[in-house]
């Protein structure tokens, strides 16, 4: 069973799941602070679906970019788990997570989470499953194969509409402002509808069960969050 | 609000009697050590008070999460000029000099139509006059 967590900003997930099924999975906005929330939630999390903390083979953390502080959190009560019990612990992009929720499409896709004072994280993906088909689909195929297309930069929601020239499905953490400047562009942008806007711990624990199958665990000491700082601003 | 002053200028002294006009449940300390201190109101708010003389660039208070800060609550700085471009462009800026033992020479400026108008209140309130 893994136990994956993401506290990359305000909205905080966490998940069991065996790669085969999802056992649980808690996705809520947090009014107060991570460090207070997290750590109660996961005990209640596995008390309410009957898993003893004894059959978690492995865990998976969400390593941003997002929040500093949220970010460290998540990555705190994570190794420590995994440290004290000495359990694989699996590292995944937050944006990979988002981008792993959403329909192949033949669009590119902008992932996006909040970055503070106003402005967003991008991330852009591209799918490899391009040609949507018609009739059936596999699971794989039905959610596309997102890889990432450079690495994630800090910007504005407007700068963001501004870039894009052609067809963009854009999806994650918006403001309902911010999603009618981004639907001004109608002709281009699809965006997400909320629920595939959240990150879901279910998907960081499959991505992170797959990891863990294949071997690629990381260093739990040396894990360390993406952060993006913001530039220094120009002309002032 | 960015709060400038030498060393004994009584820029905790201020954050004290600010606090306490706000309504904070705890005491205030100087956060020379700690960096960053957090102060409650009853209704929920929060008060961060930051001392920046121990930071030495924008990114170290950026990695101190001085957004959280600034999103979550009001945010008064020690120090500011350590920090530089971390600060929002808009601010209130207060420079405590001292004139004697007792006495301090405190200079308000804004920077953004937020702190303009704060500072004609705090002119009104303080000597009856709109700026």
């Amino acid at each position: 069973m893994m136990l994956a967590v993401d506290t990359s900003t305000d909205q905080i997930g966490i998940a069991l799941g065996d790669g085969d099924q999802t056992i649980a999975e808690w996705i809520w906005r947090s009014q107060q602070y991570h460090t207070v929330e997290l750590a109660p939630a996961i005990a209640e999390l596995l008390r309410h679906a009957g898993v003893s903390m004894d059959s978690i083979e492995a865990l998976s953390v969400a390593v941003g970019p997002g929040s500093y502080t949220a970010l460290r959190v998540g990555l705190a009560v994570a190794k420590g788990m995994a440290l004290a019990r000495n359990l694989p612990l699996i590292g995944i992009p937050t944006l990979d997570v988002l981008a792993a929720g959403q329909p192949a499409c033949g669009l590119p896709l902008g992932a996006v989470i909040r970055a503070g004072r106003g402005r967003i994280a991008l991330g852009w993906y591209r799918s490899s499953s391009n040609s949507a088909r018609n009739g059936l689909h596999t699971e794989d195929e039905t959610h596309g194969d997102w890889r990432a297309d450079g690495p994630a930069e800090v910007t504005t929601v407007d700068a963001l509409a501004k870039s894009i020239d052609r067809p963009t499905l854009i999806a994650g953490e918006l403001t309902t402002e911010e999603r009618q400047r981004l639907a001004r562009k109608k002709k281009n942008v699809v965006l997400a509808p909320p629920h595939s806007c959240l990150r879901r711990p279910s998907l960081l624990a499959e991505i992170g069960w797959r990891r863990y199958q294949s071997g690629q665990v990381d260093d739990t000491a040396a894990l360390t969050p993406i952060y993006l700082h913001h530039a220094e601003p120009s002309g002032e | 609000m960015c709060l400038q002053g030498d060393l004994g200028a009584g820029k905790t002294t201020f954050v004290q009697g600010m606090a306490q006009g706000w309504g904070s449940l705890d005491g205030v300390t100087s956060p020379t050590f700690i960096l960053v201190n957090e102060y409650r109101r009853p209704d929920g708010a929060l008060l961060f008070h930051m001392d920046a003389y121990r930071l030495d660039s924008p990114v170290a208070a950026l990695e101190l999460d001085i957004d959280r800060m600034l999103t979550k609550g009001a945010l008064v700085v020690e120090w500011p000029q350590r920090v530089g471009w971390a600060l929002p462009a808009e601010q209130l800026r207060v420079t405590m000099e001292d004139v004697a033992e007792e006495q301090r020479h405190i200079e308000f400026r804004a920077k953004g139509a937020r702190y303009d108008g704060l500072l004609e209140e705090l002119q009104h309130t303080l000597f009856g006059v709109a700026g």
